[in-house]
């Protein structure tokens, strides 16, 4: 498939890299390049076509599609981004490798991929954001990275054992004996891993905690969708394998997990990873559902739908809380009155996680669970609801924290308006934050994506010929 | 024992040394040794299929995962790096403010 | 399939509710919410131009069922957002708009002064808006979607005065019932969409007339249910008359015209399901001439205006049930635009009399000789009682006759139930009439010694309701023939009867036939001469029979509401014990340990998440192998 969007998101990155050989650093052209290049992208991608079949997989229109919503969830954190020439060219260089990832016709190429992507991620992490948070950004980007190493890695000696069995770096025409299943399991555990699903999602809660909001959205959207077509590509090596009997299970009990740790997060970005965790769940049942259906292209496009609502929704949660400040669920009360337009944006984004009618989130969550329906996992799609419904409880409270909670008084000592408290919890980047203007850019089309995504699934149709 | 076998006994020994040691120790370095070590041992083996089958991709395959392991080597490092000259020591167990 | 393209105005029957509610909502209620009538005044203008449009294409053959819209779409499975303007749903179509065109200006009249104003017209506009798309639904889960908004817009309207508690326990209560049918309207329309895997009507029909049977026992059992409580019958009808707790306009609009047919549309809407049943109609003309019966001798009884009429809906109701369940369907849908006319006029010339006394409702007892004084409202309460009693050359002797003409064919206790309903009819509405516009009653004081006519705004809409009551009639061949008309060209579903839906060409309106005709009129003579001998000849004749226990009888509706009182009070003892003894212990316990273990499992796998890289590391490399070893078995 052509390589057209790659080839210009590595222009990007060169050329956010060549901005540092300039003698004035300059912040404008950065930020230009930063939305330039996912741009170009996403246009390119229109004129790829899918008949050039990639040599070693199936027709294959995931690949576009899932660039699509891959690209898609980019542009918040390009839009965001601060003008940093290296916090540019980390930014590219992990939508660049996502982008390869979903091009990757066989397994060293899906490892490149999957390195591509998770380097400059790590850095990202460690490096965006305010300069007093450095230390637990470099504490998360330090977990970030060891467990993707060890995700990785795990990967690799799977691929061996993989190769060992099979004969060939690619899909296999038969089912590989104990010795491929086993590789075939361990490339599953890397791509579970880079999901966040249990019980690999260890470092998922602390690293969206502390990375900047606006690269915590960009890590739950573009990554995930990466990660989820990584695992549905690992899923496509051999005809039968023998881990996908868990997937459903996996997805289930991550969506437990997710939703069970939300509940208990007095610190929002926190809550809204935990969330993001209970999200990947449905994923995971969702590729479950897939495999079990014999590879069906409508779950597929169900999976799709589900990662563009949830692009929408989760870039604009987490750009509330640029937009607002609002750090802990304590910021949040009161908050409907003094900042209504945005406390109403995050009420949408709010019912659309939750999966409440008629938001894309409802829709999204129905099509994902019809299709578990269909391939008869009964037990996975109860407890997917029964952790549907005590995510209920979390989106519910914040929604009651926004309308109808007073505001935690301010201790003796303290500035006494409310809108310095809130101004000193913003990133420091100076009074006025141009930040905001993007953030709330960015929670705006998020809430409007979200509910319009219910009223219009016309194009998963459209996607499938 | 046949090459094979003896092939597989070290990158399963390798790997394994080098889980453990990512698993169970503390200093980041170490930690860090032990990812290289895991890599290195899968190489190994993809490198003895690779030679089994005459396979030229795979061992194509072979050369781009060990440009891979370097960049992750240059990421780890200085991630490393950084947490050392911010003064929180290069102790994992020490790094545990992000909880619950 | 139709090739019809989808005319402008069935677009306009959506886009002007919808632009005058968003107009109302965004605009008028915040700057002039007095005003807020205006652009809904203005929509139902356009509404009814639009849907007196479309009964004339129907008329002129041009009748279509299209989808518009695919909004949801997975292999195998779609939900789609069709019209369908058929010679039912056009007929019942301009029914419902010229009526509640005329209810919007009454209301705007009538509701003058409430502090509630612009609320109320939001809300009735949008029952409006539901109700419409109720009646062109091609679909079972479109007509789903619009039947609970109706619903929703109901309990809003019925609980308007909401200060009041008698008015929110009857808001609350025919929500509860209305809830409870449709329960049994979800599950049809589930076990539909699981067995036959069509919503669609006409797909539906077909795959019946084929002979696709499968489960239609349960899932059309499961409509009449829904139907019964939406429509008020027999056992689900109490609802009915406590919701007269509702202003007028309410009460006439939702109550007499409407919403309480919606059941009996859904009933001609799944007709062809209904039929293939063996004995299933037979089922629903017995609870339909049951019901018609026990609520015309309730009706004569009552003292308050406004519930006499609503016991009155509930019999009527039962009349359209028992000419559906004679396989009469245009009969029913005749009688249902008819009915429609003179029971709003009726109920508005009640809210005139009312609106005299400076209260929401009146009894016969405050009122008496008021016909001189109010001339309008009398002349319009005269034609409307008229009609429905089903006196010739109005309307209501044309629909009333075709179903008591089935009947008699039938013959039997269904025969002899029509006739005694034609009776009761007569005997209570001209005893209503006699009561409040003739003779005088000592006990009148203060401002019920002087009535005067209500304002043009208020005289003026049962006018011209009772005019459409009458006209009806005149209009009668035309009108039965958009009545009878069906769909031509699409296919056909079997019926029983002398109606099928579908049908290419028209079939002709049921013969005239005198003997029923004869024999109508006589009984409505003699209930009428009964309604006169036992106001007017013997006024205190009206007051005697109270007190005894033939009125506790009948005022508990014999019996049965005093059963259901009984009922609700087992039921709450019940539910009072499992409080106390249980719910602390059980219910609330489990809720509360439910809601505990999920904090719980939280607080364990947040200790779990305790920080530490290595303890991570090693639950990775566990669940790895974990992964790895279900592989491997």
């Amino acid at each position: 498939m052509s390589l057209l969007p790659q080839a210009a998101l590595a222009a990007g990155t060169l050329g956010a890299l060549g901005l540092g050989l300039l003698r004035r650093p300059s912040p404008a052209l950065a930020r230009a390049l930063a939305l330039a290049a996912p741009l170009a992208a996403l246009l390119l991608l229109t004129l790829a076509s899918p008949a050039a079949r990639p040599p070693l997989f199936a027709a294959d229109l995931k690949g576009l599609g899932w660039q699509f919503a891959a690209y898609l969830a980019a542009l918040p954190l390009a839009l965001r981004s601060s003008g940093d020439d290296v916090e540019t060219a980390l930014f590219l260089g992990t939508t660049l490798g996502i982008g390869l990832l979903c091009a990757a016709a066989n397994l060293p190429m899906l490892f490149l991929g999957l390195e591509f992507m998770s380097l400059p991620a790590y850095l990202l992490v460690a490096r965006v954001g305010e300069p007093g948070a450095a230390g637990r950004r470099l504490e998360a980007a330090v977990k970030y990275f060891f467990s993707g190493a060890l995700a990785g890695a795990l990967f690799l000696f799977g691929l061996a054992l993989y190769y060992a069995d099979a004969g060939t770096l690619g899909p296999a025409a038969s089912a590989p004996g104990a010795l491929g299943q086993g590789g075939l399991a361990l490339m599953a555990a890397a791509a579970l891993f880079k999901i966040g699903a249990v019980p690999l999602h260890w470092w998922l809660p602390d690293v969206y905690e502390a990375c900047a909001p606006e690269v915590a959205g960009f890590l739950s959207t573009a990554v995930k969708a990466a990660a989820v077509l990584f695992l549905m590509r690992v899923v496509e090596l051999s005809p039968a394998p023998a881990f996908a009997a868990w997937l459903p299970a996996a997805g289930a009990l991550t969506a437990l997990v997710g939703a069970v740790l939300a509940l208990r997060q007095e610190k929002l970005q926190r809550l809204l990873a935990c969330s993001s965790l209970a999200h990947a769940g449905f994923l995971v049942l969702g590729v479950g559902a897939w495999e079990r259906l014999g590879r069906d292209p409508g779950a597929a496009a169900a999976l799709l739908f589900y990662l563009v609502a949830y692009v929408f929704m989760s870039n604009g949660a987490f750009a509330f809380l640029g937009a607002t400040g609002a750090r802990s669920r304590a910021d949040l009360r009161g908050l409907a009155a003094r900042r209504p337009r945005e406390a109403l944006a995050m009420t949408v984004l709010l019912f659309a996680l939750a999966g409440v009618p008629p938001t894309g989130g409802f829709l999204a969550k129905l099509l994902v669970f019809w299709q578990a329906v269909r391939a008869e996992l009964a037990a996975p799609v109860l407890f997917g609801a029964l952790a549907a419904l005590i995510s209920l409880g979390y989106y519910l409270g914040l929604m009651r924290d926004l309308y109808f909670e007073e505001p935690v008084p301010e201790p003796a000592g303290r500035a006494a308006s409310p809108e310095a408290a809130i101004l000193r919890t913003r990133h420091g980047r100076g009074d006025g934050n141009p930040d905001s203007v993007q953030a709330a850019a960015v929670l705006a089309v998020g809430a409007l994506g979200a509910v319009l995504l219910g009223a219009a699934p016309l194009f998963i149709g459209g996607l499938w010929p | 024992m046949t090459i094979s076998s003896a092939v597989w006994t070290i990158a399963g020994t390798l790997f394994a040394l080098g889980l453990a040691m990512l698993v169970l120790r503390r200093g980041l370095l170490a930690m860090f040794l032990g990812v290289e070590l895991m890599l290195a041992a899968a190489n190994l083996a993809v490198v003895r299929q690779a030679g089994l089958r005459a396979d030229a991709q795979a061992q194509a395959a072979v050369a781009l995962i060990l440009a891979v392991a370097a960049a992750e080597a240059v990421v780890g490092l200085s991630l490393i790096l950084r947490a050392f000259r911010a003064g929180r020591g290069l102790d994992a167990g020490a790094m545990s403010e992000l909880r619950g | 399939m139709s090739h019809v393209a989808v005319p402008l105005e069935a677009w306009l029957l959506f886009a002007a509710p919808v632009a005058a509610l968003l107009i109302g909502f965004f605009l008028m209620r915040p700057l002039a919410p007095e005003k807020t009538h205006w652009p809904i005044l203005l929509s139902c203008a356009v509404v009814t131009a639009a849907s007196l449009s479309l009964a004339g294409q129907v008329l002129a053959g041009r009748s279509f069922d299209v989808n518009v819209w695919r909004w949801a779409a997975v292999e195998g499975w779609g939900v789609d957002f069709g019209l369908r303007v058929d010679g039912p749903g056009a007929a019942v179509l301009a029914m419902v708009a010229v009526v509640g065109s005329l209810i919007h200006l009454y209301a705007a009249g009538y509701m003058k002064g409430d502090p509630g104003f612009s609320r109320f017209f939001l809300v009735f506009h949008l029952f409006f808006l539901a109700m419409i798309g109720l009646l062109t639904a091609n679909n079972y889960v479109q007509l789903y979607l619009f039947w609970e908004l109706v619903g929703l817009a109901s309990y809003l309207l019925v609980g308007h005065w909401f200060h009041k508690a008698s008015a929110r326990r009857a808001a609350l209560q025919a929500f509860l019932v209305n809830r409870v049918g449709d329960f049994g309207f979800l599950l049809a329309l589930l076990l539909l969409l699981a067995r036959y895997k069509v919503a669609r009507f006409h797909l539906l029909y077909l795959l019946v007339a084929a002979g696709r049977h499968e489960m239609l026992p349960v899932i059309a059992g499961l409509l009449i249910w829904a139907a019964c409580a939406k429509s008020a019958q027999w056992p689900l009808y109490f609802w009915l008359p406590d919701a007269m707790e509702g202003p007028t306009p309410t009460s006439a609009l939702m109550h007499a015209a409407t919403m309480v047919t919606a059941g009996v549309f859904l009933l001609v809407r799944s007709w062809p399901l209904i039929a293939a049943v063996p004995g299933l109609p037979v089922v629903v003309a017995w609870i339909g001439a049951f019901t018609a019966l026990a609520a015309a001798l309730i009706a004569g009884t009552r003292k308050d205006l406004k519930r006499i009429l609503a016991y009155s809906t509930v019999s009527h109701l039962g009349l359209m049930m028992l000419a559906l369940g004679l396989g009469r369907v245009g009969a029913a849908i005749f009688h249902l635009v008819v009915h429609g006319f003179f029971k709003a006029a009726l109920f508005l010339c009640a809210g005139n009399v009312a609106h005299a006394l400076r209260q929401p409702t009146a009894s016969v007892d405050e009122v008496g000789g008021w016909g001189r004084a109010m001339p309008l409202t009398y002349a319009s309460f005269v034609v409307a009682a008229l009609s429905l009693a089903g006196v010739w050359p109005l309307a209501g002797f044309f629909s009333k006759d075709a179903i008591v003409d089935a009947a008699w064919e039938r013959g039997g206790l269904l025969a002899a139930a029509a006739l005694l309903v034609c009776a009761g009819s007569a005997f209570y509405i001209f005893r209503m009439l006699l009561l409040t516009f003739h003779g005088a009653r000592p006990e009148q004081k203060g401002l019920a010694a002087h009535p005067h006519e209500a304002g043009p705004g208020l005289a003026a809409p049962p006018l011209f309701l009772a005019l459409g009551a009458a006209a009806a009639g005149a209009l009668g061949p035309t009108g039965s023939r958009l009545v009878f008309s069906g769909l031509r060209g699409l296919p056909v579903g079997r019926l029983g009867g002398d109606l099928v839906l579908n049908l290419p060409g028209d079939p002709a309106l049921p013969a005239f036939s005198w003997t029923t005709a004869l024999l109508s009129a006589a009984f409505a003579a003699a209930g009428a001469a009964a309604a006169y001998r036992l106001t007017m000849a013997d006024p205190g004749w009206d007051w005697r029979w109270r007190g005894g226990r033939a009125e506790a009888v009948l005022a508990s509706d014999f019996g049965w509401t005093t059963l259901m009182a009984r009922l609700a009070a087992a039921v709450a003892a019940l539910a009072g014990f499992v409080g106390r003894v249980l719910d602390r212990a059980w219910w609330d316990g489990l809720l509360e340990s439910g809601a505990a273990a999920a904090r719980g499992a939280g607080g364990l796998a947040a200790r779990a998440a305790d920080g530490r890289l290595n303890d991570y590391l090693w639950w990775m490399t566990a669940g790895a192998a974990v992964l790895l070893a279900g592989a491997l078995r």
